[in-house]
């Protein structure tokens, strides 16, 4: 009897010990297809070999996606370059910018309005000598000659110099940053096993401080 | 005991889930400016110069699905995912040409091509959630190989500007998780390589990343 009494608990703490085993297994499967399923990448790559396979060939759009890094995760925000402060700003107001040169963008810019200056007309009459002095040459047709007020236009309009358009950039810069505000997966790593070790230590030690000394 | 058995799969199962995250991309490699490019596919035409040769079948698909809007002859051979930084180019023996760039937001890849000849791809960053990068055919506005944001008071080196208001392709920190404002990031010696690649009025498809079907 006491024989089959030890055979029975022998039995029942292997039962324990596997259905420990088959629940340890089960957690890990279960974590491995949730991930599976979460990538898109993994779903997509899925439903390109199908689509290869009923195609009899390779697509562009697979070859392409086999060298992609995956889709951006949502919410990838974190690291944005912040616009300038308002007091930095002051300095350079917006819609100033430095960049890129006129000609690029607009082509050579026209030649700025030049105004001849201003010649006193002679008058018609020399009085002094009481001859006629020299007529101006008359000018045929509607207008000519040099303009004698600076402030009206000149004919067909034109001229000036055209200011390029501001330019707002919104972009983020190539900073040399060093940090990144989104932990790497090594540092998630890093730090799951930091934890397990933890919680390791301190069950053994909580272990070993309800058992008799030994000796 | 069972309780530590659990425990010790859930340990593990964490692991593997940052592991297989860690694998599809999520690291930031140092820019390698070659790539493996042996073929691991028997069924690919991949010459000796480490390009793929598009079949008639294959052209006649992707133009058909929409994933190239024009006539591409080859794509360089790429083995591996690239990660973050990485890129390749490899514009030996293609003769001049139209160059055309194409940029995929959705797998975060630009790719250059020259008289339908693929020379070179990148990993992208691009505008994040409320900084949409636009999508559709583009131009080169203009080149500034020195451009310095007045906005963002940053360098931005070797601009190429796509749209008036200042969305471009520019030299940038390519790492994962990262967004823009709207422009287009590429790894710097990349950036430089594009540059003198390009020309005002070349053409630049973005491909948007996700489709009108899939917004809404």
């Amino acid at each position: 009897m006491p024989v089959i009494a030890g055979q029975m608990r022998g039995t029942s703490a292997l039962l324990n010990r596997r259905n420990s085993l088959v629940a340890a297994l089960a957690g890990i499967a279960a974590a491995f297809s949730l991930t599976i399923a979460a990538d898109p990448r993994l779903s997509k790559e899925v439903g390109d070999r199908v689509d290869q396979a009923a195609q009899g060939f390779e697509t562009v759009a697979a070859m392409l996606a086999e060298r992609s890094p995956g889709q951006r995760p949502a919410g990838a925000l974190a690291n944005l370059k912040h616009k300038r402060s308002a007091v930095e700003s002051t300095a350079a107001p917006l819609g100033r910018h430095v960049i890129p040169p006129v000609e690029a963008i607009m082509g050579a810019p026209p030649a700025p309005l030049i105004v001849p200056p201003i010649v006193a007309a002679p008058p018609l009459y020399n009085v002094a000598a009481g001859t006629p002095a020299p007529i101006l040459p008359a000018s045929s047709g509607a207008g000519g000659g040099p303009p004698i007020l600076s402030d009206i236009p000149p004919p067909g309009g034109g001229g000036g110099v055209i200011a390029p358009p501001p330019i707002i950039t919104e972009e983020l810069p190539p900073p040399p940053v060093t940090t990144s505000a989104v932990p790497e997966p090594a540092s998630w790593a890093m730090m799951l096993i930091g934890f397990a070790t933890m919680g390791g230590a301190f069950r053994r030690h909580k272990r070993r401080r309800g058992q008799p000394a030994i000796g | 005991m069972k309780r530590l058995w659990i425990s010790l799969g859930c340990g593990i199962s964490a692991l593997v889930a940052v592991g297989l995250q860690a694998g599809s991309g999520a690291s930031t490699g140092v820019a390698s400016a070659e790539a493996a490019s042996t073929p691991k596919d028997s069924s690919k035409d991949v010459s000796s110069n480490g390009r793929i040769f598009l079949t008639n079948e294959q052209l006649r698909q992707a133009l058909k699905s929409g994933t190239i809007d024009r006539p591409i002859k080859s794509l360089l051979a790429v083995e591996r995912p690239l990660k973050f930084g990485d890129y390749k180019w490899d514009d030996a023996a293609v003769p001049d040409g139209p160059t055309w760039i194409r940029i995929d937001l959705k797998s975060q890849l630009i790719s250059v091509f020259r008289e339908g000849y693929e020379i070179g791809t990148a990993v992208i960053v691009y505008g994040g959630d409320n900084k949409e990068t636009p999508a559709g055919r583009l131009h080169i506005l203009a080149k500034a190989r020195n451009h310095r944001s007045s906005v963002y008071d940053a360098e931005m080196p070797y601009t190429l500007r796509l749209t008036n208001d200042g969305v471009s392709i520019h030299a940038s920190s390519v790492r994962w998780g990262a967004a823009t404002h709207g422009c287009i990031g590429v790894p710097i010696n990349f950036a430089e390589r594009l540059f003198d690649a390009t020309k005002v009025g070349d053409e630049v498809t973005i491909v948007p990343a996700s489709t009108p079907q899939q917004a809404s």
